[in-house]
């Protein structure tokens, strides 16, 4: 067989909502949730290939996934090891480029650990191993990862191959990211104390306004569809657009903490951004969402992270971390 | 309410005990109600009103936003000098913006305190009210700030930008969170967090109180919105029941039926735990339907078993329109508690639908012409026979098609069937009263199908008229950016029609510079001419040049349209004067030394 793969760079997993503290451009080349709104399905340009014909495969299924939502399940049968294909569409990839697949996974019971591949190959059901994961053994959702890279320009199919034990019961596999680097689009974070008062330090007492500006910036050559509704929110929840990463004086995350409602992105918000405009959005950091009150020394940054298409149309779809700002609470 | 907020009820229920019974029996005990004709005209003015310093202070803030970014491109490039300047012009758009901000908050609580008393809307003593223009969300509750006996509820632009049910339904959604925090809901583990068993259950009450009043018919949100308030139940349901890896759900939510028929419902019974678990199912109704089968059914299903069920409801000859709720009970779980619910809905024999909201732009003597759909939802091919009567809150004049009945009451007959439904076209003509005092009302439509009255049914929708209304934003110089003493400077002043509708004509638009002190003398006064710009736009006069004699704050006074001017000439009042004039500070910068002379001032 043809080698496809060249470098491993990584194949972990991660409890769920554990960040770094970095830059981490990437558009999304797929975000799948297996559902559209109605029911739980899997995508229809997906294939599923029950290679060991035993009757039992993937399929969709209303429960089991990241959050509580749908997933698609695979049931292992009662005599045979799986043998079982979940295969995306197509994907056009370039050699040199670090993608990254991402999913959440849970087994029915911890005593039956399923095996879990990530292969990536030119032909459906075949191709080389980018991320093995022989033993999961989680009853809750956690977020796994693997990073890869291709080594000809070509169309390749990303693809979760299961070899479980027979009678292993449920694997729930959830929240499908592909995703690339992202060199375009920037996301920045401005202090206001910064811009209007570069020569003063930025310190703040606990009831004043910490205001700034975050704006997400073309720089590419054409223009991108950009979701300009900055809902600010819990980074992992669906509806939010843009979160903020707060580190306090004892170097853990402050929590975002409100009852928000938020909705959804309208046709309007979704608009075209040329070369060097940007989408942005004013706001104050100390709105009551954030516990800032303990004093010290602070580091924000802005997270925009765009899962919505708009009805008719596609949009871009990725995550953009600013870099750190900071300031201080007396 | 759907079949996930009556799984939530019940565990609200367990929730209550809890918390503690005299605690959590405290939420409000009166239901919305629905606004009259008159109210609704009232809060659709203070919307419209609030929008357009809205349009305003967005405007500043792009200004703000384009200057910061040009401030930052040239630090990236080493060019302090340009960088500071477009730091300054980003200053002063910035100081306008807030001018606006504090016009479009005023309004904005007015109109939430007024949406209470209209809506019948009961906050928990201790709520107050806040306006946070930035958040693209609709509308939070902070934990920080927020106690038992002091709740803050923020409210965002969101929550204004469609129908005022909406405004309405977010705010109802909010105090539903304001009394959780006053019955102690916030001293629970996890109640201000994201994806937790109590931040899901919040979420899962206030989003059912939102459908509540919707299925109650006071406070009906248009379909989208309806759509996204049942994926948010369906979603933190879901959280709620993450841990519960057992379950009966009805297929379908709801489904429409007619009198004297059968239809068949479908559950789906899930075991997904690794062990074998029994099931105990009864399905019973609130109007006492026939169902099969009607005694309860044993069912015992194996590790990740999924089984589908099929139920029979027989619907009585009489059912009258309305909704039957059925549920499902596991018996097994030893609780009273419903896994899921079915609505079986015996729908009306016709519908009224308006597309779209009318909005209209117009001088005296405009005719605003609508649209409505008549469809029956009954599938069935025998058409009916609808007669339809209109009136209108403020008294207009007003036509309808199909053969054009001129009278404020005015009724047609249309044949409409499920498959075919009936077009009828309106007018109303907005010379009586004169526009500028009235710029909304209310058209009600009955719709009597057959000439049976009790089966008549009533829609209203709101008549809005879009008017000429100018008025400054702000001005500024070339870059970059502040004007230097004792040098010339052209001046650029930003004029929007933030109305709903333009004339082939002129206004004058004047300028005037005191200072360099608050009470300095007048340094610059200029009258300008120019076109009437189309409704949202922004055009942008240049001013003959300026040198203003020494550094200092000086004060900016703008306004446009200016009264009395001899081309002012568009023959159409100005909606609201009240923003007709802006008075803005900026600063005159020193002149350069020798020593800068590679400065750019």
């Amino acid at each position: 067989m043809k080698r496809t793969l060249a470098v491993l760079l990584g194949a972990c997993a991660f409890v769920a909502l554990t960040f770094p503290l970095r830059g981490e451009n990437r558009q999304f080349l797929v975000y799948e949730d297996f559902t559209d709104f109605l029911t739980a399905v899997i995508p229809p340009d997906w294939t599923v290939e029950d290679a060991n014909a035993d009757g039992f495969t993937w399929e969709a299924v209303e429960w089991g996934g990241a959050r509580g939502g749908p997933s698609a399940r695979y049931l292992a049968g009662p005599d045979a090891p799986a043998d079982d294909w979940l295969i995306l569409p197509l994907l056009p990839l370039e050699p040199g480029v670090e993608y990254k697949v991402e999913f959440h996974v849970r087994v029915t019971d911890p005593n039956l650990p399923h095996s879990l591949d990530v292969v990536v190959g030119t032909s459906a059901a075949a191709g080389e191993t980018a991320a093995s994961f022989p033993s999961i053994s989680n009853s809750d959702p956690e977020r796994y990862e693997a990073t890869f890279t291709v080594l000809d320009a070509d169309d390749y199919h990303v693809q979760f191959h299961t070899t479980s034990p027979a009678g292993s019961l449920g694997l729930f596999l959830s929240r499908v990211i592909v995703s690339e680097p992202e060199e375009d689009l920037t996301a920045v974070l401005q202090l206001d104390a910064n811009v209007y008062h570069p020569d003063e330090p930025n310190v703040f007492d606990g009831d004043e306004e910490i205001r700034l500006l975050v704006f997400v910036q073309n720089d590419g050559a054409d223009p991108v569809t950009l979701n300009g509704r900055l809902a600010v929110g819990p980074e992992d929840a669906p509806d939010t657009v843009l979160a903020y990463r707060i580190v306090g004086p004892d170097g853990t995350m402050i929590p975002f903490e409100a009852r928000v409602a938020t909705a959804a992105p309208l046709p309007d918000d979704f608009r075209d951004t040329e070369p060097g405009a940007f989408a942005f959005k004013f706001d104050d950091l100390n709105n009551g969402v954030f516990d800032l009150s303990e004093p010290g020394d602070y580091t924000v940054q802005a997270v925009y992270r765009n899962v919505h298409l708009p009805e008719t149309g596609t949009a871009w779809r990725g995550i953009l971390v600013s870099e750190p700002s900071t300031f201080t609470v007396e | 309410m759907t079949r996930f907020a009556a799984v939530a009820a019940g565990w609200l229920i367990v929730m209550a005990f809890a918390i503690g019974p005299s605690e959590s029996t405290a939420f409000p005990t009166t239901d919305p109600v629905e606004p009259t004709a008159e109210q609704r005209r009232e809060l659709e003015d203070l919307k419209n009103r609030a929008s357009n310093a809205l349009e305003r202070y967005e405007h500043c803030r792009e200004r703000e936003a384009a200057a910061r970014e040009r401030a930052r491109h040239f630090a990236h490039l080493g060019d302090w000098e340009l960088a500071a300047a477009w730091r300054r012009a980003a200053d002063a758009w910035r100081r306008a913006a807030e001018a606006w901000r504090e016009t479009e908050r005023v309004i904005r609580l007015w109109l939430v305190d007024r949406v209470d008393a209209h809506f019948n809307l009961e906050a928990p003593p201790g709520t107050s009210y806040e306006y946070d223009p930035n958040s693209r969300s609709a509308a939070f509750v902070p934990r920080q700030g927020t106690t038992k006996d002091s709740k803050r509820v923020i409210f965002c632009p969101n929550a204004f930008e469609h129908c005022i049910t909406w405004l309405a339904s977010v705010k109802l959604h909010e105090l539903r969170h304001a009394w959780q925090v006053h019955n102690c809901w916030s001293e629970q583990e996890g109640f201000w967090g994201d994806c937790t068993f109590w931040g899901h259950l919040a979420e899962l009450d206030a989003y059912g109180q939102m459908e509540l009043a919707h299925d109650a018919g006071t406070i009906v949100l248009p379909d989208w919105i309806k759509d996204h308030v049942r994926r948010k139940i369906r979603e933190h349901l879901r959280g709620v029941l993450r841990n519960l890896n057992f379950g009966i759900f009805f297929q379908l939510d709801q489904l429409v039926v007619l009198p004297g028929t059968e239809r068949q419902a479908v559950l789906t019974v899930v075991n997904s735990t690794s062990e074998p678990r029994d099931f105990v199912i009864e399905v019973a109704d609130d109007l006492g339907w026939d169902i099969f089968p009607p005694d309860v059914v044993e069912l015992s299903l194996g590790p990740e078993e999924v089984q589908h069920l099929e139920i029979m409801v027989a619907v009585p000859p009489d059912a009258t329109a309305g909704a039957n709720r059925i549920q499902v009970f596991d018996h097994s779980l030893d609780s009273p508690l419903p896994m899921d619910t079915l609505y079986m809905v015996v729908v009306p024999h016709v519908r009224v639908h308006v597309n779209d909201a009318p909005l209209f732009s117009g001088a005296p003597g405009t005719e605003a012409v609508w649209e409505l759909v008549l469809t029956s939802p009954r599938p069935s091919t025998d058409p009916v026979d609808v007669t339809l009567e209109f009136s209108n809150t403020e008294g207009w004049d007003m036509q309808a098609g199909n053969g054009g009945l001129p009278a404020s009451k005015s009724v047609v007959n249309v044949t409409v069937s499920e498959d075919d439904p009936a077009v009828v076209i309106g007018s109303i003509l907005l010379d009586t009263p004169p526009v500028a005092e009235y710029s909304a009302a209310i058209i009600e439509v009955t719709a009597i199908p057959d000439g049976d009255l009790d089966a008549a049914v009533t829609a209203q929708f709101p008549v809005t008229i879009e008017q000429l209304d100018l008025g400054p934003v702000g001005f500024e110089f070339p870059p970059p950016g502040l004007p230097v003493a004792g040098e010339s400077t052209p001046i650029f002043l930003d004029v929007i029609n933030s109305g709903g509708w333009a004339v082939d004509s002129f206004f004058d638009i004047t300028f005037e510079v005191r200072g360099p002190d608050e009470d300095g003398p007048v340094v610059y006064e200029e009258r300008q001419t120019a076109e009437v710009p189309e409704p949202g736009e922004v055009i942008t006069v240049e001013f003959p040049a300026a040198t203003f004699p020494e550094p200092g704050i000086y004060t900016a006074t703008i306004v446009a349209p200016a009264p009395l001017a001899d081309k002012q000439d568009t023959g159409v009042p100005d909606s609201d004067p009240d923003n007709d004039e802006l008075i803005l500070t900026f600063e005159v910068l020193e002149a350069p030394t020798a020593v800068d002379q590679w400065g750019i001032f």
